[in-house]
């Protein structure tokens, strides 16, 4: 893995030259604004741009007796590089790469998107209070390995797995540099509130029919302002526009809202606010990490600062750690 | 701010209550969220400040609380706010204890980081219409949002029980907001300009519509498949047909809480258009939602004599 050190003028510079390349989140744009020059297109987060919030699958039309489909292709995305925080990357990585990305089926449209999209990695290094990525087994250096990572180290900016010196050639990081910098990851990552539980996931499932449910839901008003910018819910609905011509389109779904899981019949399994929470909070940190071995949530805070009536998943969650002990 | 007071009455009227919805502080600094107190020993949650905007009245209609006696503390906006929900029968007066409290405004934390840099709750101070800052007393007015600068009833139109004192000013003249009236002054064109850049934003999360007490309607024109009103796709004429389609339903009704504005994650100014509805509606007809509920909504009566043929 090649690690070197970049001064933030050059850094800021070689950014500054290939600006056209790259994108960042608001929230890393918060973190790491005196690093980077002005003018970066900023994204709200990561997933619109690999899972837009709503696009065409398919057209249809009724022609001579016959329908005719036509898919709708995506087209050819350039690479870009989009800098985003440690949780955000995870939340692609882990979590919408999973589901999209999955062994037996690889959603196409997606695919054609992510595959140019290079992650670059911004170590966190000022922690926003409304974050809490240890619970969930993230750090706020949190990296896979294979992405550019940058973090400012003793006055320099500190990159990892830039092959193509897209931050220019700096200069390669000695032992001592490499010691320091381990010992300060141990040591922030021990600062840090410990994760849930590891029997949490087990645990909440078989509480399903709790009480405490109703209680935890009263405040929640069911928007979808969580979800839509949740970095991780990656939930959509497919709906037909128009009858003997028209498109099939794909948009973000929320699991607050009433429709979604209503059934044709007009049954809904779902039918008040308290089983939508429940869910939400159930498909995060009891069926994602069951099946998949990961939670459905990064801890990035993020529903936690826009949520228009203080509902807190970081709250709820130790609430019911506590409660079940 | 009258936190003795709020706590004191709330422990009487549980005795005949089954709930008192009120506000308790939150997780996060800055920041005041609903709360519905049931027991006696949980009155020392609850709390107000200038932090308390969300509209409680929305409350009233989940399910749980509908036919029960339930105590409600009611700023002016959530007191219009009931009124105008008794007056369409969605809730019953005789379920409900009003505990009006009259209100200096609630204060933007993005105008308060604007103004100081990273917020440290104990730096500040707050007092009615002003709040301290590390010493220097400042009027509270460039603080508070938008919908509260352009405030015209600071006071509980009804109640049952008034906490504090009644607000001696009307904060529009006090506070100037000129926002409505600049919009009125461009062309049409910048003013077009103007929403379309703003409702671009839009993600349609609903959350604008999840928090107006009066948004009610079991199943919204936005969602509905038959008829097909709008595309779920966030484009920005489906979402400007989305908020225009919602101010129209608010017309007359909408009491300008500001509910919407506060709750959106994209920061559009959404209050913009239901309340320039309703400068419209007040120089029109004379009429202001939840004011007087004995008076009828010009939007929402008909009659045969109505003076505008188009009606009749």
């Amino acid at each position: 893995m090649a690690k070197k050190l970049v001064t933030p003028e050059v850094f800021r510079k070689k950014v500054a030259d290939q600006s056209d390349l790259f994108l960042i989140t608001e929230r890393a744009q918060g973190v790491y604004h005196e690093f980077l020059p002005q003018g970066l297109r900023v994204i709200k987060t990561p997933k619109e741009l690999i899972f837009p919030e709503w696009e065409g699958v398919y057209r249809f039309s009724f022609q001579d007796r016959s329908w005719k489909v036509w898919e709708i292709e995506t087209g050819d995305f350039s690479p870009r590089f989009l800098f985003l925080l440690p949780c955000e990357a995870r939340a692609v990585i882990e979590v919408l790469d999973g589901n999209f990305l999955q062994k037996d089926y690889i959603d196409k449209n997606y695919w054609q998107r992510r595959k140019n999209l290079h992650l670059i990695v911004l170590g966190c290094y000022t922690i926003p209070k409304t974050c809490f990525c240890s619970l969930v087994g993230g750090n706020p250096l949190w990296r896979d390995g294979r992405s550019l990572f940058v973090l400012p180290f003793q006055g320099e900016l500190y990159v990892e797995n830039d092959e193509t010196m897209l931050f220019g050639e700096g200069k390669s990081v000695d032992a001592r540099e490499e010691e320091t910098l381990a010992t300060r990851e141990e040591e922030l990552k021990a600062s840090l509130p410990p994760p849930l539980p590891s029997d949490f996931p087990q645990k909440l499932y078989a509480h399903f029919d709790e009480g405490i449910w109703k209680d935890l839901s009263w405040r929640c008003i069911n928007c979808g302002a969580c979800t839509f910018l949740c970095p991780t819910c990656y939930c959509f609905d497919l709906s037909v526009e128009g009858r003997l011509r028209g498109l099939t389109l794909k948009t973000w779904d929320s699991c607050m809202f009433p429709r979604f899981t209503l059934h044709a019949s007009s049954h809904n399994p779902r039918p008040t606010g308290k089983e939508r929470v429940r869910q939400r909070v159930m498909h995060k940190f009891s069926y994602l990490p069951l099946r998949e071995g990961y939670y459905g949530c990064v801890g990035c805070g993020i529903c936690r600062e826009i949520c228009p009536v203080n509902w807190d998943i970081r709250e709820t969650v130790e609430r019911m750690a506590k409660y079940l002990g | 701010m009258y936190e003795e007071e709020i706590r004191a009455l709330s422990v009487k009227l549980l005795d005949e209550v089954e709930g008192v919805i009120g506000y308790s502080w939150g997780t996060l600094p800055f920041r005041a969220r609903p709360f519905l107190c049931q027991k006696k020993e949980d009155v020392t949650h609850l709390v107000f400040n200038h932090f308390c905007g969300s509209n409680l009245a929305r409350y009233l209609l989940s399910g749980e609380l509908k036919e029960k006696k339930i105590a409600i503390l009611a700023k002016a906006c959530d007191a219009r706010a009931i009124t105008v929900l008794i007056r369409e029968g969605q809730v019953k007066r005789e379920n409900l204890v009003i505990v009006g409290i009259p209100c200096y405004g609630m204060v933007d934390r993005k105008k308060l980081e604007e103004r100081f840099g990273p917020l440290q709750p104990q730096d500040f101070e707050w007092h009615l219409d002003s709040l301290t800052f590390k010493g220097e007393n400042l009027s509270i007015g460039p603080f508070l949002e938008a919908t509260c600068q352009r405030c015209l009833h600071p006071n509980p139109p009804l109640y049952d029980h008034l906490i504090g004192q009644e607000v001696t000013y009307i904060p529009r003249k006090r506070w100037n907001n000129d926002a409505l009236t600049k919009l009125d002054m461009v062309s049409r064109e910048e003013r077009w300009a103007f929403f379309a850049g703003e409702f671009e934003k839009c993600i349609r999360c609903y959350a604008c519509r999840n928090s107006c007490p009066l948004c009610y309607c079991k199943e919204c024109f936005a969602e509905m498949q038959r008829p097909y009103w709008l595309s779920g796709a966030a484009t920005p004429s489906e979402n400007l047909f989305f908020h225009v389609g919602r101010s129209l339903h608010m017309a007359g009704r909408c009491v300008e809480c500001g509910a919407c504005e506060r709750a959106c994650p994209v920061d559009i100014p959404i209050a913009l258009l239901p309340c320039k509805v309703e400068e419209l509606i007040r120089g029109n007809f004379d009429f202001e939602a939840g004011i007087d509920p004995d008076k009828e909504p010009p939007l929402l009566t008909y009659r045969e004599n109505d003076p505008g043929e188009f009606i009749r």
